[in-house]
């Protein structure tokens, strides 16, 4: 296991990366991640609703390097900060 | 008037459209405290504006900006997106920030005031909706 893939979702789940499905799912399966993914279907609001996975990593330096030939991304975290946010 | 919810923090996910047609969606955090939008340098440079990339403190860029902010001063490149686009909303040439917020944040995108003047918001915590109740943007969907 290399050090971008630590913490990483196992092979199954890799295949799972291939499925579209619900946002709420994404942030479950891959909470306190950097998620990458190709956007499928939107709410009325715009607003992604489903999504296929294309990358993920605990580092978003590192998921970037994944998505250097992707053209279009949508990219977020799964997850809440671990302590109280003051921005 | 566009309506999203919100969990902790408001926040919406956001199309960011460069230079060169590239596009990054990313979930970002809507804060009217930030006199511009922010977001990491290397989604600058995969949109084309390679200038974001410009750390040299000798030789800086020409559109380099300082700002103030909780940490002291400090200095980004300021680089207009050739389009920002939410909630159906669409803001062309918008002042962002090439700048890297700590990743334990979870937040690496900020839209602030540089695009919020443009719009009529609100901001409810007890229901955790964020409304736009006008924009001067694309019309809504």
């Amino acid at each position: 296991m290399t050090s971008s893939t630590v913490g990483s979702v196992d092979a199954d789940d890799e295949e799972a990366q291939a499925v579209d499905i619900e946002l709420a799912e994404i942030f479950r399966r891959y909470k306190d991640r950097w998620v990458a993914i190709a956007v499928t279907k939107r709410d009325k609001n715009m607003q992604p609703a489903r999504g296929t996975v294309i990358a993920d990593d605990a580092d978003r330096y590192r998921l970037r390097q994944k998505l250097i030939s992707t053209k279009e991304a949508c990219i977020f975290f799964a997850g809440e900060p671990q302590y109280p946010l003051l921005l | 008037m566009v309506e999203f919810s919100f969990r902790t923090f408001p926040e919406v996910f956001v199309g960011l459209k460069g230079r060169n047609g590239g596009v990054r969606e990313c979930s970002a955090l809507v804060d009217p405290c930030s006199e511009y939008c922010i977001m990491p340098k290397v989604d600058a440079y995969a949109l084309g504006y390679p200038e974001a990339a410009n750390d040299d403190p000798v030789t800086p860029a020409d559109n380099t900006l300082t700002y103030t902010s909780f940490d002291g001063y400090g200095k980004a490149a300021l680089i207009g997106i050739a389009e920002v686009s939410f909630g159906g909303f669409s803001f062309p040439n918008i002042d962002f920030l090439a700048l890297d917020l700590p990743q334990v944040t979870m937040f690496d995108v900020v839209i602030g005031r540089s695009l919020l003047k443009f719009t009529k918001l609100e901001i409810d915590y007890l229901t955790r909706t964020l409304r736009i109740v006008e924009a001067k943007g694309g019309a809504a969907d």
